[in-house]
Order: C-alpha cells, then structure tokens, then sequence
C-alpha cells in the first residue's frame, strides 16, 4: 500500500513520520560507514523535511512502512541545488516548475533474506509507479533522484536507476547519485513490473487528495 | 495570544503600505495570456526593503471585486488547501460540504467565473511560499487536454512568481539565468531542427535527458515553450545557428519573460 502525506500534515500522523524516520536511521546505520556514535535521530532528519516535503510511504500488509522517498519542487529549496551548491559539478542547478526533486529514498535493510526481498521488490516498484502518478497529475515531465549508494545499489540491481545525470557528488562522506526519470508510460511500466500483478495500484489525484487527511 | 496582540495585528494590516506593483503585474500578464481569472497570493516574498511584507496578493478584476466587497482579511479555502503542499489542487476534488468553499464557489458561480479551476503552489528560492489559482470556465470545451492545460498554468504560474520575485527586489532573479553548456547545446540542436534522439546522441546521452535539458534551458530563459526559449537565447545571442557560441555576460540578459502564448 502507498500512503502520500504532505509534509504540513505531518503532525496528524505521528506513528508514520517517526516509523519513517527510524527507517532512515536503521539504514544509515546498516551501512556502518560512519561512526555509530555519529548517528542518531537529528542526524537523519534535515533542513529539506521542515520545506513541507511530500512523503510517499509504501507500507506492508501490517501497515509498517518499508520504504520511504520524499519530494520538492525544483523552483525552491532542494538538495541538489542547495546542499550540493559547493561541491556539484559546474552549474548543475536545475530550476523548473515541471521537474521535481526525489531524495531520502529509504528501503527496509532486510534484503538478506530471500523472502523478505519480494518485500522491497514491491516497495520500489510501488514508490515509483505512484511517483509516476504524481508527477503526472501535477503534469511534470521529469523527477531528478538523489540518492545515496544504498539506494542506488538497489535500484541499479532492479533496473530501475534512471538515467545518470552527473558523476557521484560526495555529501557528509557519503557518495550521492543524481538520477533522471522521464515521466510517463516507459517509467510506469519500468517500476510496475517490480510491483506485480497483485500491488495496489498507485493513488491517483483524488485519492491523493483523501490521503492528505489519512488517520490511523 | 493576548486579544490586544489580534488587535493591534489588525491595526498594523490596516496601516500597511498597499502596493499597486502586483495588480501592474497581474494586468500585464492577463493580457500577455489571454487568462481571465487568476488570482495570486505569497508569503515571505523577499524585496528591497527591510522586512518582508506579510502577504502580497493580486487577484483578477472580478475576484478583486469579491475581496473589495467582503472586506475579506481571511484567506479562502483555495488558498489554505493549496499554500501548505506542493502538488496542485484541483478544485473538483476539495471538500464542497465546507460552507466556506460553498460560499465562495457561490460568488464565484454569482459572477459568472465558474466553479472549476486550479491551484498551484509555488515554492521560491529564498524560501518563500506561493498560490497561483485559475478558473477555468469550461474545461471541457476546452481544445487542449487536461493534462496539457495544467501544465501550461504550472509554466505559467512559475513565470509569473518570477515576474513577481524581480519586481519585488531588482537583486533578485533566478540564481543562474545564464544556460549551461548542455543546456546551450540542446536549445542549438533544437533550433536546428534536430530530433530529440539526434541532440541526445550529440550530448552523448539519450532523447529523455534531451528533453530534460531542453525544458531546463525553457524555464531558466522564462519562455512559455522551448520554441519560445529558443526564441529568446538567439535574441540574447546566448545560442548561435552557425557555431556555438558563448554565454554572454550576466548584464546584457534582459530579464523581462516572454509569454505570448493564448490560452482560455
């Protein structure tokens, strides 16, 4: 299942933003390429997550959120062209009310086991068809990725990375992938595959509207 | 919040400078469209002067009239759905059990504007928040379909929240109106009449990152298409037909945006 939810509604949903959060943090330490030390709560909520992101949350069955991407408009405040602004390569600003920006993608690091994999398989693949969705109703024509190795790993490994758009930018010792997805059926049909026959289908604008006031 | 701190906050809204700068803006984008009604709402939009203002609003004639009329200080229910997200909000799907929105797709209705139309939320660079709303009288008599119309009001709305942001402050503009060197090239392939797969073969990359650049190049020259960027670059010599040549400087870009497409 796909739950949308708008950052500004964030308070409304507690349990989603704070399970949504652990994930971040039990990925980032999964990686055990920084000090553990280092790694708390605060430092895997940023400055983008007070901008009023959108969250798109895939959930399981028992409604536990297994993955996790956040969205911004290209015209305000993004990672890549703010947080990136010292060490992108030349002029790699991207500014357009039709191109959006997909960072914080967080997966479940439980892909050692076999069947649990199927799990991420339907994650990914329902995140990006719903990410498809959206920016088809908002009538975008491309979502720019920016993910950190981890994530880009699992997408690569799925065939479902996008298009590199730069070479890796480092940020906070991490190496960040910069990826292009062109809006439509070819994206849809990429990520669907992955979703299966028996994945939810990703909301459409309606039920995006409902799911702004989703409650549990 | 103490009741004298409401009061004088209204004492202060009621004394606040009224600037005509916005509805200028708005007049002149009216008609550069062909749009009728459209309103616009920011907050936190950075200018000149110490202290950004509260809220800078314009609104069409005939919702000027409506604000005028119910000396409305509250902001509609458009606009509290639309401001906080970013997604746009199509009017069909809010909540018309909400007695204000009724109330106010009533006058909507009353004057004759209709009661379907568009919100789109605009996010700036220096952390400002935006609400771009269109009626749209008829959609369905409409030529172009839903999809392509949404975009050309997000283009719209985006081009006019940059009229807005340099008319608010002359330092301001887009934080690079120059075109990058992939930009400069696609909009010189475009302009040549080559395909999308022959300029992203050119690049060393495929037609998708082609179009992406492409539509880059149109929103940070301000055209409404890429024909009109292309338009725009040759005029400011940023691209040349016979041999590429190279950025002109900051100074000689003229910053006015070319709108000229109709729409209804």
């Amino acid at each position: 299942m796909i739950a949308l939810l708008p950052g500004e509604s964030r308070a409304l949903f507690p349990r989603l933003v704070d399970e949504m959060y652990d994930l971040r943090l039990s990925a980032v330490r999964a990686r055990r390429d920084r000090p553990l030390g280092a790694v708390n709560r605060l430092s895997v909520v940023d400055y983008f997550d007070s901008l009023d992101p959108l969250y798109v949350l895939a959930l399981d069955d028992a409604e536990r959120i297994v993955g996790a991407l956040r969205l911004l408009p290209t015209t305000g405040v993004t990672m890549l062209n703010d947080a990136f602004a010292a060490t992108a390569p030349q002029r790699l600003r991207i500014e357009s009310p039709l191109v959006w920006e997909a960072s914080r993608l967080t997966l479940a690091a439980i892909e050692n086991c076999q069947a649990q994999e199927r799990i991420i398989d339907r994650a990914i693949g329902e995140i990006g068809a719903a990410l498809n969705e959206i920016a088809q109703a908002a009538a975008l024509t491309h979502v720019i990725g920016v993910f950190d190795g981890n994530a880009q790993s699992m997408l690569f490994r799925r065939g479902c990375a996008g298009e590199s758009l730069s070479p890796p930018m480092s940020l906070d010792g991490m190496q960040m992938f910069i990826a292009l997805y062109e809006v439509g059926a070819t994206m849809d049909a990429q990520f669907m595959h992955l979703a299966g026959d028996d994945a939810c289908r990703p909301v459409n604008l309606a039920e995006f509207e409902s799911a702004r006031f989703y409650r549990r | 919040m103490y009741c004298e701190d409401v009061f004088d906050l209204i004492d202060r809204l009621a004394r606040a400078d009224r600037r005509s700068v916005l509805n200028s803006f708005l007049d002149e984008f009216l008609r550069a469209t062909g749009l009728a009604d459209v309103a616009y709402v920011a907050f936190n939009l950075p200018t000149d002067v110490a202290g950004r203002p509260l809220l800078s609003a314009a609104c069409g004639p005939s919702w000027r009239k409506i604000h005028i009329q119910s000396r409305r200080v509250d902001l509609g229910p458009l606009q509290r759905a639309g401001l906080g997200g970013i997604a746009p909000v199509s009017w069909g799907v809010l909540d018309r059990d909400d007695p204000v929105l009724r109330k106010l797709l009533g006058e909507s209705l009353e004057l004759d504007l209709g009661a379907n139309g568009v919100s789109i939320p605009l996010r700036g660079l220096d952390g400002e928040y935006a609400l771009f709303s269109v009626c749209v009288q008829d959609p369905g008599s409409c030529e172009m379909s839903r999809h392509g119309l949404m975009r050309q009001f997000m283009v719209a709305s985006a081009i006019f929240h940059a009229m807005v942001r340099r008319g608010a402050s002359s330092a301001l503009g887009s934080h690079g109106d120059r075109l990058t060197d992939r930009e400069r090239a696609c909009l010189r392939l475009k302009a040549l009449r080559k395909t999308d797969d022959e300029i992203g073969s050119a690049i060393g990359a495929s037609a998708r990152a082609a179009r992406f650049w492409l539509e880059t190049a149109r929103a940070r020259l301000g055209g409404a298409t890429v024909d009109k960027a292309i338009e725009i670059a040759l005029r400011r010599g940023a691209i040349g037909l016979a041999a590429e040549s190279p950025d002109p400087p900051l100074e000689s870009i003229p910053l006015a945006p070319s709108i000229d497409w109709r729409m209804r």
